[in-house]
C-alpha cells in the first residue's frame, strides 16, 4: 500500500507491506536511532515524534504515520554539531550504552517545547516512556534540567562532583546524628570525599565526558544492528514448548519447502560437540554438557532448530511448519527438589564431560574448609542457623542478544554480536563450527547493556552455522520474551548459614551451605556458586569457615552471569544474618559488624581457595586487606540517610498514616576486583603525525564508559587532553586479547595493561624529545599540555616529535603494548543503606530512599562511577523488590514480558545518593579498584533490614512483593 | 496481518468490521499493532474525527480517539481522572492509547475503568443496525461484537478517591478500589478482582482470580481494606 508522512523536514513516500511497523521504515531509511526493545513498546527505544508526541514506534504500523509528522533525532544536529539538549546528556554522564538516549533526547525536545521550565515530576514522567537499565535515571533527569536552562538562555555551572569533607580520619567510626546536616546538591551529582594520599592529576580523576557520546546521542550507527548487509538472511528459533522432553523426530521437509527459507538445522542435520556456553578463560570450568542442537530439551525456550529466511516473518512462518515429536518427560523447577531420590534426571546423556553426580542432578560439588569448622561450632557460646532463598531474576539489557554472520572476501567468518567476551567467543565458537581460531574475528561494536547476561557464547553458534550453509549473511536478534526464557538469568539459590559467636561477640565459626540452580545446563553454574560462597565467607573475620555446595540442574532457562555474579545472593544471606544475629546478642548492628568485617591488615582467609580458576593449587601467603574507606562510608551514610531516626518513635510510625510503619536498615558491602591470576588485558598504543594517539583494547565497553576511563587513564600518562585520544574497543583482529568485561576487572586489569602500555610510549616520546632538545637524560624530560619539557623551560610538541619520529630521521614508529594480569584483587568496600515504608495492611513496600558510599580507591572519572552505582543499585532495587519469574505448572514463565516482569521506571524511582570515598590503591591505575558490582551487593538485605526495623518481621526470601510481606506480618 | 484501512465515517468503519473473511482488529492509537502475525486486517480509527473532548457541566464526553494524554490536558480536569489516566501506561503509551482502546480492553487492572464505572459512564456505539448507548458495565461484561466505540460518556459530579495496592508506585496494582460519594450514594468499583473492572456492591460476594502477584485470598483481603480506606477517606 502507497503510504505518505513528513519525515524529518520532508514529505516522503513510500510503497509498504501493511504489516510493516514505523520501527522497521524508519531503521530501513537508515535511521539507526530508533532501535529495537521488545515487542510492547514499554522500552521506549525505538520511541520517535509523531506529530511532536513521544511514541513508540515499534507498536504502530507504518501505515498508521500516513498524514503525519515524524521525527527523528537524526534531525537534531549534523555532522560534529550537538544540540544543546545532547550537549547536556553528554555533560552529565545520562549516557551509559546510548542505546535509548535518542529517545530520551527525543522526548526532552517535546517536554521543553510545551513546557520551558519542567517540574522534576513532569520530567520523570516524559522519561517513563524510556526503560533505561544502566543509569537509574538520575543522570538523565539532571540532563533535562540542564537542557532546559541553557534553552532558556541560563548558562550552568559545569557538571562536577561536589568535594565533601570527610567525617573520619578513615579508620575511627564517629557518631552521626541529628545536628550533622546532609549534603545540599542534586542527586546526580556525586560526592566525592577526597583522601589526601591521591595526588592531584590532570585528566584522571575528572568528570570526562566520554569518548563515545557524540556518536551515542546523536543515534548515529553504533549498535549490532546498525548494518546493512546485501542479501542478509534472517535467523528464528524454533524453541521448547516443554520443560523437559525427548525430540523423536524432526522433520523440515515442509519448513524448507516454503519459498524464502534457505535453511533449517536441528540435532539431525549439526554436529554434536560437547561445550559450555559460559564466556570464560580456557579451560572452561566443567561440565560440558551442551551441544548446538541436542536431542533432548530441558526448559521451556530451549533450542529445538533454526531457520534463515529471506525475511523474519517468513522464517516464523517455517518454524510453524517444522514437525516436531516429542517425548514429554517430568520435570523439576526448584534445586531442593531437584536433588530428591525419584527427582527427574535432566543430564541422562552418555557423553556429557565433567558432571559430578547426573543420576541426581548434581552439576558440580565444592566442599572447602580453613581452620577446624566443627571444633570451632564446639567452642562458641551461641550458634545461630539461618536458610535463606533468593530467587531467579533477568539483566534485562535493553538491547536483546543479537548477532550477524557473514564470510568477508578472505573466506573468513565475521561475527559481529553484541558480546561482552569476544575473545572467549572466537575461541569456544570455533570447533562448533569445524574451524580455526583464525578463520574467525568477532567484532563487539557499541553494546546496548549486557550486565553478564552477554558473558555468555548464546546466538554466535546458530548465525555462524546458518551463514556456512546458506554462504550468506545472517542476522538472529532475541526478541523480549525470547530475552526472558532462552538468554540467561541469575542463579537461584537456597543458602543455610550456620554461625558460631563467643559472648565478646566474635566469630568463632561459620559454614556456609548453598545449593545453587544452574537450571538446564551448567555454564557459569560452578564460578557463579563459588563466589556466593567467597563473598558469603569473606567479609567478616573468623578462623574457621567452610563451604558446601551442590550446583544442581533443574529445568528452569538458564541461569548464567548477572552482575555481581553470585555476590547480591551471598551478601542479602550475610547481611540478613549477621543483622539478626546482632539482635538476638542485644547489639546495636552496625556497632556488632565492625568488630566483625574485615579491616586494612586483615588476611583473607578462605579466598584463594574459592576463586573462579577450576584448579586450586596451594598459596603461599594468604591475601591482605590493604585499602578500606569503610568507616567513612558508614559515616558518609549514616549521615545522608538520617540514621538516628531510627530511633524517633514519632516517624516510624507517623500518626497521619496509621497503616503505615517506617525503618532504615542497612548492608556492609565488599567485593572483588577482577580475578587474580586469570584475568588479562591487553593494550597498544601508537602516536600519529598531529600528536594523538591510537589505542587498541580487547577490553569490551558495554556501556559502562570502559573505554573512557582507559583512555583518561592513557591521556594522564602521555600529557595529552582526552581529546586527544582515540579508542577502539574490541575486534579480535584488531585488538590485543583481553578476558572482557567481567568480574570488576576493566578498570583495574585493562586499565593497568593501558597504563603499561601508555609508560612505554611515554618513555620513547622521552627518548626522541632528549634527542631532539640535546637533553642528556631522556628520564628528565616531562610530558605535559600536549609538551615535552625539558628541566630549563625549553619542549617541543608532541606533534613535532611525531615529526621528526615518523618522517625525519631515525625513522620509527613510536608505539607500545602491554598487557596486565592481576596477582591481587583489591576489594572495593561499601556502606548501602535503604529507607522504607511498609503499609501493615496490605503488606505494600515502599522504597523512599537508596544511599551508598563506595570506596573503589580513585575514580578514575567521578561522573561515570556515581553513573555505575546508581544504575547498578536500580537493578539491585529490582532484584529485591519487584523483580521474578513467575512459572506455571508446566515450567512455563508466565510474565516473560516487561510490565509483568516489572522492572523500576523513572516516575516511581526511590531517592538516592551516592557517595564516592576516596582510597589509595597502591596495585591498581591511579589508585582505582573496581565499582561495577559491588552497588549490587547490598540493596536486598538493606530493605530487609529496614523491613524488619519497620515492623520487626525478618523475611528471609526476596522479592518483597506485597503478598509475601502481608503473609509474613500475619505470621508475626 | 494483511491489510490496513482507514475509514473516514464510522458506518465504513462498521461495514469492514462486519464483512466476512479475515478477522479485524479495530485500533485507535494503536500499541499493539506489532503483534499481530496473524492473518488479520486492521481498521484505524484515527480518520473518523472521534478525537474530540466535549465539556458539559459535570459531564464529559470523550471520543473514541481521544488519547490518554489529551484526557489528563482537559484543561481543569477533575484531578483523579488525571492521576489514574496517567497511571494507566507509560508517557509513550499514552500518547498513542485511546479511550476507545481501554474501555475495548477490559483491562482488569485498569483503575481508570474503574473510576469510570462507578460513576456510571456509557458508551456511544455504532453497529450494522445504527447507533446505540450501553452501560459501560455492560460492554465490559459482554464485550463489543460488530460494534465500534463513538464515545465515552462520563459524569464526573461527586467526590472521588482511590486505594491502591501494587508491587511498586508506578506498577499496575494487584488490587485498586475506586470510590465515588453522590449526594445519594458512596459506591465502589475495583480491579484486580475479576476478569474486568468491576462495580463492588458487597466485598464479600467476590471470588478474585489468583495469580504469582496475589492469590484470591490475599486479593480479598486488600479489597476489604482498600475498600474500607476509600470509604473512611470520604465520610
Amino acid at each position: 500500500m502507497r503510504i505518505a508522512f513528513n519525515l524529518n523536514g520532508v514529505d516522503r513516500e513510500w510503497d509498504v507491506d501493511p504489516s510493516l511497523t514505523l520501527l522497521r521504515l524508519l531503521r530501513s531509511e537508515g535511521l539507526f536511532s530508533v532501535r529495537f526493545g521488545s515487542e510492547t513498546g514499554e522500552t521506549g527505544a525505538a520511541a520517535v515524534l509523531l506529530d511532536g508526541r513521544l511514541v513508540s514506534s515499534d507498536v504502530m504500523l507504518a501505515a498508521q504515520a500516513d498524514g503525519h509528522r515524524v521525527v527523528t533525532v537524526e534531525s537534531l544536529s549534523e555532522g560534529r554539531e550537538v544540540h544543546p539538549i545532547q550537549a547536556a546528556f553528554m555533560a552529565t554522564g545520562a549516557i551509559q550504552s546510548g542505546y535509548s538516549t535518542p529517545a530520551m533526547v527525543l522526548g526532552t525536545l517535546a517536554l521543553l517545547e510545551k513546557s520551558p521550565d519542567p517540574s522534576e515530576a513532569e520530567i520523570r514522567d516524559m522519561l517513563s516512556g524510556v526503560l533505561d537499565r544502566e543509569t537509574g535515571y538520575v543522570k538523565p533527569v539532571e540532563a533535562v534540567k540542564r537542557a532546559a536552562a541553557v534553552l532558556r538562555g541560563e548558562a550552568p555551572d559545569a557538571f562536577r562532583p561536589e568535594i565533601v569533607a570527610p567525617m573520619t580520619d578513615g579508620v575511627n567510626p564517629v557518631d552521626v546524628g541529628p545536628e550533622d546536616a546532609p549534603i545540599q546538591a542534586p542527586p546526580a551529582v556525586p560526592r566525592l570525599v577526597p583522601s589526601k594520599a591521591v595526588p592531584d592529576m590532570e585528566v584522571v580523576g575528572k568528570p570526562e565526558v566520554k569518548v563515545d557520546a557524540l556518536k551515542l546521542v546523536k543515534g548515529n550507527s553504533a549498535f549490532v544492528d546498525d548494518i546493512e548487509m546485501r542479501g542478509m538472511l534472517h535467523a528464528k528459533l524454533l524453541r521448547s514448548p516443554h520443560a523437559h522432553a525427548r525430540i523423536v523426530d524432526i522433520d523440515d521437509s515442509k519448513a524448507l519447502a516454503l519459498e524464502g527459507v534457505h535453511a533449517v538445522i536441528h540435532f539431525k542435520n549439526t554436529p554434536k560437540i560437547r561445550y559450555a556456553s559460559g564466556g570464560q578463560s580456557w579451560p572452561n570450568p566443567k561440565p560440558y554438557d551442551q551441544v548446538s542442537f541436542d536431542t533432548k530439551v530441558r526448559h521451556v525456550g530451549d533450542r529445538v532448530a533454526a531457520v534463515a529466511a529471506d525475511t523474519v516473518e517468513t522464517a516464523e512462518k517455517a518454524l510453524e511448519l517444522i514437525d516436531v515429536t516429542y517425548e514429554v518427560l517430568p520435570a523439576v523447577l526448584d534445586e531442593r527438589e531437584a536433588v530428591l531420590d525419584g527427582a527427574p534426571v535432566i543430564h541422562d546423556e552418555d557423553d556429557a564431560d565433567g558432571i559430578f553426580d547426573a543420576s541426581r542432578n548434581i552439576a558440580r560439588h565444592m566442599e572447602t574448609e580453613v581452620g577446624n569448622v566443627d571444633a570451632g561450632f564446639a567452642k562458641a557460646d551461641q550458634i545461630f542457623t539461618q536458610t535463606f532463598r533468593v530467587h531467579q531474576v533477568q539483566q534485562v539489557p535493553i538491547e536483546p542478544h543479537i548477532a550477524i554472520a557473514w564470510f568477508d572476501p578472505d573466506e573468513r567468518l565475521i561475527l559481529r554480536t553484541s558480546t561482552q567476551v569476544p575473545f572467549h567467543v572466537r575461541r569456544m565458537v570455533a570447533p562448533l563450527l569445524g574451524l580455526s581460531v583464525k578463520d574467525i574475528r568477532v567484532i563487539k561494536p557499541r553494546i546496548g547493556g549486557g550486565f553478564g547476561a552477554k558473558q555468555e557464547m548464546l546466538l554466535e553458534d546458530i548465525v555462524g552455522l546458518l551463514a556456512q550453509r546458506t554462504h550468506r549473511p545472517v542476522r538472529l536478534e532475541l526478541t523480549r520474551e525470547e530475552e526472558f526464557v532462552s538468554s540467561r538469568t541469575r542463579h537461584p539459590q537456597t543458602i543455610t548459614f550456620k554461625t558460631g559467636v563467643m559472648n565478646d561477640g566474635s566469630l568463632i565459626a561459620q559454614e556456609m551451605r548453598l545449593l545453587g540452580n544452574t537450571g538446564a545446563y551448567g555454564t557459569h553454574g560452578y564460578t557463579v556458586q563459588n563466589i556466593t560462597g567467597l563473598r558469603g565467607l569473606t567479609s567478616y573475620n573468623c578462623p574457621n569457615k567452610r563451604f558446601e555446595c551442590d550446583v544442581v540442574y533443574t529445568n528452569i532457562p538458564v541461569p548464567g552471569a548477572y552482575r555481581g555474579y553470585g555476590a547480591p545472593q551471598a551478601e542479602f544471606a550475610l547481611e540478613s544474618h549477621m543483622e539478626d544475629i546482632a539482635r538476638s546478642l542485644g547489639r546495636e548492628v552496625i556497632d556488632f559488624k565492625r568488630q566483625n568485617w574485615v579491616k586494612v591488615g586483615d588476611e583473607l582467609n578462605i579466598a584463594p581457595y574459592m576463586g573462579e580458576r577450576d584448579v586450586v593449587e596451594e598459596v603461599e601467603e594468604l591475601p591482605v586487606v590493604k585499602s578500606s574507606g569503610i568507616e567513612e562510608c558508614v559515616a558518609q551514610g549514616k549521615r545522608a540517610i538520617g540514621w538516628h531516626r531510627k530511633d524517633d518513635a514519632g516517624w516510624k510510625q507517623p500518626a497521619d498514616k496509621p497503616h503505615v510503619r517506617r525503618g532504615i536498615g542497612f548492608a556492609f558491602c565488599m567485593h572483588g576486583t577482577g580475578i587474580p591470576f586469570l584475568d588479562m588485558g591487553g593494550c597498544s598504543i601508537k602516536l600519529n603525525d598531529d600528536g594523538s594517539f591510537n589505542i587498541a583494547v580487547g577490553a569490551t565497553d558495554l556501556g559502562t564508559g570502559a573505554d573512557t576511563v582507559l583512555a583518561q587513564i592513557a591521556a594522564e600518562v602521555l600529557g595529552v587532553p582526552l581529546e586527544d585520544v582515540v579508542m577502539y574497543s574490541s575486534d579480535t583482529d584488531m585488538t590485543p586479547f583481553d578476558v572482557g568485561a567481567y568480574a570488576s576487572s576493566t578498570t583495574y586489569i585493562s586499565g593497568m595493561s593501558v597504563k603499561k602500555a601508555a609508560d612505554s610510549v611515554r618513555m620513547q616520546i622521552k627518548e626522541r624529545a632528549a634527542k631532539m632538545l640535546g637533553v642528556d637524560h631522556p628520564c628528565t624530560i616531562e610530558l605535559k599540555n600536549r609538551r615535552a619539557w625539558a628541566p630549563d623551560g625549553r619542549s617541543v610538541s608532541l606533534e613535532e616529535i611525531a615529526h621528526d619520529s615518523l618522517h625525519w630521521q631515525d625513522q620509527t614508529q613510536i608505539m607500545g603494548t602491554a598487557s596486565f594480569m592481576a596477582t591481587e584483587c583489591p576489594p572495593p568496600f561499601g556502606a548501602q543503606f535503604a529507607e522504607v515504608e511498609v503499609d501493615v495492611e496490605t503488606g505494600q513496600v515502599t522504597v523512599t530512599k537508596l544511599v551508598m558510599a563506595v570506596d573503589c580507591g580513585v575514580a578514575i572519572n567521578p561522573v561515570t562511577a556515581s553513573g555505575q552505582v546508581e544504575g547498578g543499585m536500580t537493578q539491585a532495587l529490582g532484584y529485591g523488590h519487584c523483580e521474578e519469574y513467575a512459572f506455571d505448572a508446566e515450567g512455563r514463565m508466565i510474565n516473560s514480558q516487561l510490565g509483568p516482569y516489572k522492572i523500576y521506571r523513572s516516575d516511581e524511582m526511590p531517592a538516592t545518593e551516592v557517595f564516592l570515598v576516596q582510597t589509595m590503591e597502591e596495585s591498581g591505575p591511579f589508585g582505582a579498584k573496581a565499582v561495577a558490582e559491588i552497588p549490587k551487593d547490598g540493596v536486598a538485605p538493606a530493605i530487609r533490614n529496614a523491613i524488619l526495623d519497620a515492623t520487626g518481621v525478618a523475611i528471609d526470601d526476596i522479592p518483597f512483593t506485597p503478598e509475601r510481606v502481608w503473609s509474613a506480618l500475619r505470621a508475626q | 496481518m494483511i491489510a490496513y484501512h482507514r475509514p473516514t465515517t464510522i458506518e465504513e468503519a462498521v461495514r469492514i468490521l462486519n464483512e466476512p473473511g479475515a478477522s479485524k482488529v479495530v485500533i485507535g492509537g494503536g500499541t499493539v499493532a506489532n503483534t499481530m502475525h496473524q492473518e488479520r486486517e486492521v481498521i484505524d480509527l484515527q480518520g473518523l474525527g472521534l478525537d474530540q473532548i466535549r465539556v458539559d457541566g459535570d459531564h464529559v464526553e470523550l471520543g473514541a480517539t481521544v488519547t490518554l494524554q489529551d484526557l489528563i490536558e482537559i484543561p481543569g480536569f477533575n484531578p483523579t481522572f488525571v492521576e489514574l489516566a496517567r497511571r494507566e501506561a507509560p508517557s509513550t503509551l499514552r500518547a498513542a492509547g485511546t479511550i476507545g482502546g481501554l474501555v475495548a480492553s477490559a483491562d482488569p487492572e485498569s483503575e481508570l475503568l474503574a473510576a469510570f464505572l462507578v460513576c456510571d459512564a456509557t458508551v456511544d456505539v455504532v453497529d450494522a443496525n445504527g447507533k446505540g448507548s450501553v452501560p459501560l458495565s455492560r460492554v465490559l461484561s459482554e464485550g463489543l461484537a460488530g460494534k465500534i466505540i463513538a464515545s465515552v460518556h462520563l459524569p464526573t459530579s461527586g467526590d472521588l478517591r482511590y486505594e491502591r495496592t501494587a508491587r511498586t508506585p508506578a506498577d499496575r496494582p494487584i488490587v485498586a478500589v475506586v470510590a465515588r460519594r453522590t449526594d445519594e450514594s458512596v459506591r465502589l468499583a475495583g480491579c484486580g478482582l475479576a476478569a474486568t473492572p468491576v462495580l463492588v456492591d458487597d466485598v464479600d460476594l467476590l471470588s478474585p482470580p489468583s495469580d504469582f502477584r496475589g492469590s484470591s485470598e490475599y486479593r480479598l483481603s486488600l479489597a476489604r481494606v482498600l475498600a474500607d480506606r476509600v470509604r473512611n477517606d470520604l465520610r
